[in-house]
């Protein structure tokens, strides 16, 4: 089976959120469902040196995520209905008449993909823009990154391209879903994790409906 | 999240409750002492009946929650992995059993062994229902849920709930020693409770993240209805440490139990709302996404 997936570069994104909307925009998603969200990851101190001068410590850095199309999804056996699926380009989807609206995939995946539509009563998520896939065309989030921070394709190209790591700081490590991505990590994700850095646009990103 | 999870709050504290109420019915309706004014054909119609009322008003709230009710019964479908269907297809086996059980006792009252095994059934059927419930909760995703305290809160809340209320519906009927036995064991729950308490808050600091998160959440924008909680589950402590007071031989005046007991019963149903309110409140996953 044919496994697609996203390609991240988070040491070159800016945070301009232009593949958010360029997502929310394509999918003409309702007001408060965000199959992509930019996040902000920040935190701080100080650090006193043996001089008695104080250095600060800061790692800023954003992530954009959206469904990681995991080769073993946490959504898919939650889901009550059947409704979630992998297709054969190991695209993870939902049935839309199978679904009820449940939210029970957006409690059990660890990325907040899966999202409540509440117009439609359904759970929905990023589909990797699968009409744009079977035209030979980007999903509407990498074509529009200005900073070419995202990339797509299948896994084994995107890794020999772009190496193997599938994580970055605070991603939770959920090796175990083998989620489809490939990641180049920000230089200061390493002390964002020591700082234990948090993501500081929560409100921003969140689904409210 | 406080409010646009009532549903499923409502939903998981009425079966509990449900659940606990036909357990501890079943646990001491055979008891010699029970029904020692011989009333035991009246409690075997009517309290039944309470609990399927009960947990009929939890489903009808579970459809609340759902984005498309009329497909609810889709829910079914994915019983090998999913614990949300295990929970509906438990749900509706304890409901079955009861409507079962209730049938059969007020069209007879000479199949006392099949109305022994229905009830016996309904409560299997109830303990696993609580067990799907807790399990479904307990997602990796979900460190805050991922622990035994999921399964510790919903068995405590399904007898910490019934026992005053079935305390309250014996008043009339029971024997003394049964009032006494449900009131110390409603007193040793809440007692319990408090004392699991500090335990769990020492989780929740050892949780990384999102026990930090949750720590934030339960003293700073959710404290109100955190110590809220604790101190509705203390008057309820000590209002059935009076009843257990009052209730010192045969002759208790059913007048002088009515009031401590309801005021206990609605103590706790508003303590265990604002515990599954914050219960909701703690879905914080791992990274914060």
């Amino acid at each position: 089976m044919t496994q697609y997936g996203f390609y991240i570069d988070v040491s070159a994104c800016s945070g301009c959120k232009t593949c958010q909307i360029a997502c929310k925009d394509k999918n003409n998603l309702d007001l408060g469902v965000l199959w992509r969200r930019v996040y902000e990851i920040s935190g701080g101190d100080w650090l006193k040196r043996t001089s008695g001068a104080w250095e600060p410590r800061l790692a800023n850095y954003y992530l954009s995520i959206s469904c990681n199309h995991c080769e073993a999804p946490a959504c898919l056996p939650a889901c009550p209905t059947e409704a979630i699926f992998k297709n054969e380009d190991g695209l993870v989807l939902i049935n839309d008449n199978k679904c009820i609206g449940c939210k029970y995939c957006e409690w059990a995946c660890p990325y907040g993909a899966p999202q409540f539509d509440i117009a439609s009563g359904l759970m929905t998520k990023c589909d990797l823009c699968y009409d744009y896939l079977k035209d030979s065309k980007l999903p509407s989030c990498v074509s529009s990154c200005p900073m070419r921070a995202l990339d797509f394709g299948q896994m084994d190209v995107l890794q020999e391209k772009y190496g193997s790591n599938r994580s970055v700081y605070p991603l939770p490590r959920t090796d175990e879903l083998k989620p489809s991505l490939v990641i180049t990590p920000h230089a200061e994700a390493k002390l964002a994790e020591e700082l234990s850095a948090k993501i500081v646009n929560k409100e921003e990103t969140e689904n409210v409906s | 999240m406080l409010v646009s999870d009532y549903s499923l709050i409502i939903f998981t504290l009425a079966i509990q409750l449900s659940v606990g109420l036909i357990i501890l019915f079943n646990t001491f309706i055979y008891w010699p002492a029970f029904n020692s004014r011989g009333t035991i054909q009246r409690m075997l119609k009517s309290i039944p009946l309470l609990a399927l009322a009960i947990g009929i008003i939890g489903v009808l709230f579970s459809f609340l929650h759902l984005g498309h009710p009329m497909k609810a019964f889709k829910a079914i479908n994915h019983f090998e992995t999913s614990w949300l269907s295990k929970e509906i297809i438990f749900l509706s086996l304890y409901l079955g059993f009861l409507i079962l059980f209730i049938l059969v006792t007020w069209t007879t009252t000479s199949w006392k062994r099949i109305q022994k095994v229905l009830l016996d059934l309904c409560s299997i059927a109830g303990i696993i229902l609580i067990y799907s419930m807790s399990k479904l909760y307990m997602l990796p995703a979900q460190p805050n849920w991922n622990s035994v305290f999921t399964f510790v809160s919903f068995y405590g809340s399904s007898l910490l709930l019934a026992s005053p209320l079935l305390l309250l519906l014996i008043t009339k009927k029971g024997s003394y020693s049964s009032q006494r036995a449900l009131a110390v064991l409603n007193a040793a729950l809440i007692i319990i409770a408090l004392i699991l308490l500090p335990v769990f808050i020492n989780f929740l600091q050892q949780n990384g993240i999102p026990g930090q998160q949750a720590m934030d959440l339960l003293l700073g924008s959710h404290s109100l209805i955190f110590f809220g909680k604790i101190l509705l589950q203390i008057v309820a402590l000590i209002l059935i440490f009076r009843s257990l007071f009052v209730i010192r031989s045969e002759i208790t005046q059913c007048r002088q139990l009515t009031i401590p007991i309801s005021l206990t019963f609605a103590s706790l149903l508003i303590a265990q709302y604002f515990g599954r309110a914050l219960f909701y409140a703690l879905a914080l996953s791992e990274g914060g996404f």
